[in-house]
């Protein structure tokens, strides 16, 4: 029983397989047979932020991207570029990309996460949105000093986003977030460079599938079911539609409901 | 001659049978490892901080890219985790692994390599880190091209020690080496599985569940068995006490084995992972902590009658302020893991106070007794100057007890305000005064380093001799006179 061969067999080699279906392949298994939407998929649904990026920088963005036109081939250039400089800066230590499936701030239970980072879609995190070309490896961040970023598209303007990015106490006066100068090609914060257009790209991006896909695009991309008995009950609240039917008509899409989230 | 099970048997560096003369401990591999350990923990207290300077919003490094405030925070934990732990525990390896065996490593001169290819190894990772070549996954931010060197590295160490193992003649093997042989085989799987299969091959949810394990078998099946194989060998032989049960050790170990590798979900409860595996997870951690609290009895038995031995040895006063610290984090886990406690307290301070105290509170604290004890051992010098690490003991001890109550504190705090809907920024003026706090500690924990470092080189360049102390007759079984631990 203590000898080097029953330890390394059946501790070592069994007990770590054991637990890696349990816990690795069970879990996967969920997904088998869902392809990854690809990088080209993604790029159908440019948000229209990236218009306004080539249109309010065509200098920068003519530099970075080798083009004025916000073309699909730019914005998987720019989305790879802003996935890379999030990674590499560890944005994701700071800041997470999961609505967990708390919430429901009704008086009962104790959660947050919907109610503060969903407020508009009430919707949590699903496995379909991290199942894409973008999300090698997942980036839902364990820790949140700042905001969670994963609905960040269409809540603050471009211009918002590169004079946080520039320094972001100008934009959020206690942030404790250091400032990204280096995404920037001046020394004013006036011309943002490759990456300072990638990461705008990138925050532009994150949950633009909820605010911006016309029903029908969005229905036409892979979507993962689970089976719900799963999960703790939750009933999303029905949200009051405006006076011309479109839940968002009242909200500026510059970002100007600047609302501390 | 032979070890029982609570007793190990510990021969003395150079051994003579049948006429010839084998060098069993190659001291100076061992000697350099531990120098290599204490000059990357150094620059990892530095880096962070560093980035606790960030939080109060004083940025000496503003503007910098290479010391973006992201970077160091990267650098900070994987310096921890491959420059000073996995060093210490090669250093450790090289002392404790041949004298238990009996067989000596494979080969010296690949020891020799093994730590010059390794510290390569950390010291190109830690530039991929800081030029932006970051990879995102936690505790392996390294460079995704240094994952295949990392991979090279740890299948030399593995077969360098586990060499030693497979030709020990012994007819049982000793506690210490049950969890080595396991970490052996799972430090590799650990490794591939988290670094490779998220970034190529499962994305998103799938591989946060893999991460999720990851995380967790990094700490779990590397560095916990190497530092519960370092104290079953350690602390016999400072107390000079049998270990009190071989069962518990067995329970303890066999425990370890089959539900650690099972928690890593917890790192994403609430997730949009699958809740069984949630659930499995939350289970899982509520029996590993059980168990482990079991060994922590039996380390707290083997000092009955021998807690006056704390005021001579600082090594075992690391040792059992490590072990404290262990069972606190392991009574912290077993209800900071439910569903409900992870509602307020995940994403919040409270799991860095955590992870601070088992990385440093916990292994890095074992680590300094086993520096403590064998410094003088392996140089022939002796120490320079109690004070100093009397001083060194004391900071760390003190600097950690803040950082673990502090953090927790604000960690609650900012778990309750996010949950009240208050505003953002309200949480982050509320976390400025732990913040402080944790910097002051931060402060403690750099002192008490240089305390340490400066009491190393200047023992070394001494000339005052270091005498031995013999062991006869206190295993009488087990020990041969002249042999010393």
């Amino acid at each position: 029983m203590e000898r080097f061969n029953f330890i390394f067999i059946v501790a070592g080699i069994l007990f770590f397989t054991l637990a890696f279906v349990i816990m690795g392949a069970l879990p996967l298994a969920q997904y088998q047979g869902i392809d990854v939407v690809s990088m080209d998929q993604i790029a159908t649904n440019i948000p229209y932020q990236f218009d306004e990026l080539a249109r309010d920088y065509p200098e920068a963005f003519e530099k970075a991207f080798g083009t004025t036109e916000p073309t699909a081939e730019a914005f998987k250039e720019a989305l790879e570029a802003g996935r890379q400089a999030y990674i590499a800066e560890a944005c994701w230590h700071c800041h997470t990309q999961q609505i967990r499936r708390i919430d429901p701030n009704d008086g009962t239970e104790v959660g947050h996460d919907v109610s503060r980072w969903a407020p508009d879609t009430r919707l949590e995190s699903e496995a379909d949105e991290y199942h894409n070309a973008m999300n090698y490896p997942h980036l839902f961040g364990t820790r949140r000093v700042g905001p969670d970023l994963i609905r960040s598209s269409g809540r603050h303007s471009n211009d918002w986003h590169l004079a946080h990015l520039w320094n972001p106490r100008e934009t959020s006066p206690y942030s404790v977030m250091p400032p990204y100068t280096w995404f920037f090609d001046d020394d004013q914060g006036k011309v943002p460079n490759a990456r300072g257009l990638g990461m705008v790209t990138y925050l532009q991006w994150l949950g633009s599938w909820h605010t911006q896909f016309a029903p029908s695009e969005y229905e036409d991309l892979p979507r993962i079911h689970f089976d719900e008995s799963w999960y703790p009950p939750y009933v999303p609240p029905e949200v009051q539609p405006g006076e011309d039917g479109d839940p968002y008509a009242e909200e500026d899409p510059y970002g100007s409901s600047e609302e501390d989230y | 001659m032979t070890q029982t099970a609570t007793t190990p048997l510990i021969r003395p560096t150079v051994v003579t049978s049948r006429g010839e003369t084998r060098v069993l401990v190659d001291t100076t591999s061992a000697k350099l490892h531990f120098i290599a350990a204490v000059a990357w923990i150094g620059v990892g207290i530095v880096a962070g901080l560093l980035y606790s300077f960030v939080f109060l919003r004083l940025y000496p490094h503003e503007g910098i890219e290479v010391l973006s405030a992201g970077r160091i925070r990267m650098m900070h934990t994987n310096l921890m985790a491959y420059g000073f732990l996995t060093n210490a525990f090669i250093g450790m390896l090289h002392w404790v692994v041949p004298r238990l065996t009996g067989e000596p490593v494979l080969s010296h001169a690949l020891s020799k390599l093994i730590w010059i290819a390794w510290n390569a190894i950390v010291a190109a990772a830690m530039w991929g880190i800081l030029t932006g070549q970051a990879q995102a996954i936690e505790w392996g931010e390294t460079p995704f091209w240094s994952d295949h060197l990392v991979v090279v590295g740890v299948a030399l160490v593995v077969i360098n020690f586990t060499w030693s193992i497979i030709r020990s003649r012994e007819k049982s093997m000793y506690v210490t080496l049950w969890y080595f042989t396991a970490a052996f085989v799972w430090t590799p799987l650990v490794y591939i599985m988290g670094n490779y299969l998220p970034q190529t091959l499962v994305p998103g949810t799938g591989g946060a569940a893999l991460v999720g394990l990851y995380i967790h078998d990094l700490v779990g099946l590397f560095v916990t068995p190497m530092g519960w194989g370092l104290m079953y060998f350690f602390v016999p032989v400072i107390s000079r006490k049998p270990i009190y049960s071989h069962a518990i050790s067995l329970v303890g170990f066999w425990g370890l084995a089959f539900f650690y590798p099972l928690n890593g979900v917890h790192h994403f409860l609430w997730s949009p992972i699958p809740m069984f595996a949630q659930y499995g997870a939350v289970i899982s951690t509520i029996a590993v902590e059980i168990v482990v609290t079991t060994v922590v009895i039996n380390f707290v038995l083997t000092m009955r009658g021998e807690w006056y031995r704390l005021r001579e040895s600082i090594a075992l006063r690391w040792f059992m302020v490590g072990m404290t610290c262990y069972f606190i984090t392991c009574f912290q886990c077993a209800f900071q893991t439910t569903l409900t406690m992870q509602k307020v307290i995940h994403f919040t301070d409270w799991v860095v106070g955590h992870s601070h105290l088992v990385m440093f509170g916990v292994f890095s604290f074992w680590i300094a007794g086993v520096i403590e004890h064998l410094w003088p051992k392996l140089t022939g010098r002796e120490w320079w100057s109690r004070r100093l690490n009397l001083w060194h003991f004391w900071l760390w001890t003190l600097g950690v007890a803040l950082m673990f109550t502090d953090l927790t504190i604000i960690g609650v705090v900012q778990g309750l305000l996010w949950d009240s809907l208050r505003p953002w920024e309200e949480s982050i003026r509320y976390s400025e005064i732990g913040w402080f706090f944790r910097m002051i500690s931060g402060w403690m924990i750099l002192v008490g380093f240089v305390c340490l470092a400066v009491n190393m080189l200047m023992s070394f360049v001494s000339r005052q001799d270091h005498v031995d102390t013999v062991y006869a007759g206190q295993f009488p079984e087990a020990a041969p006179t002249g042999v010393n631990g």
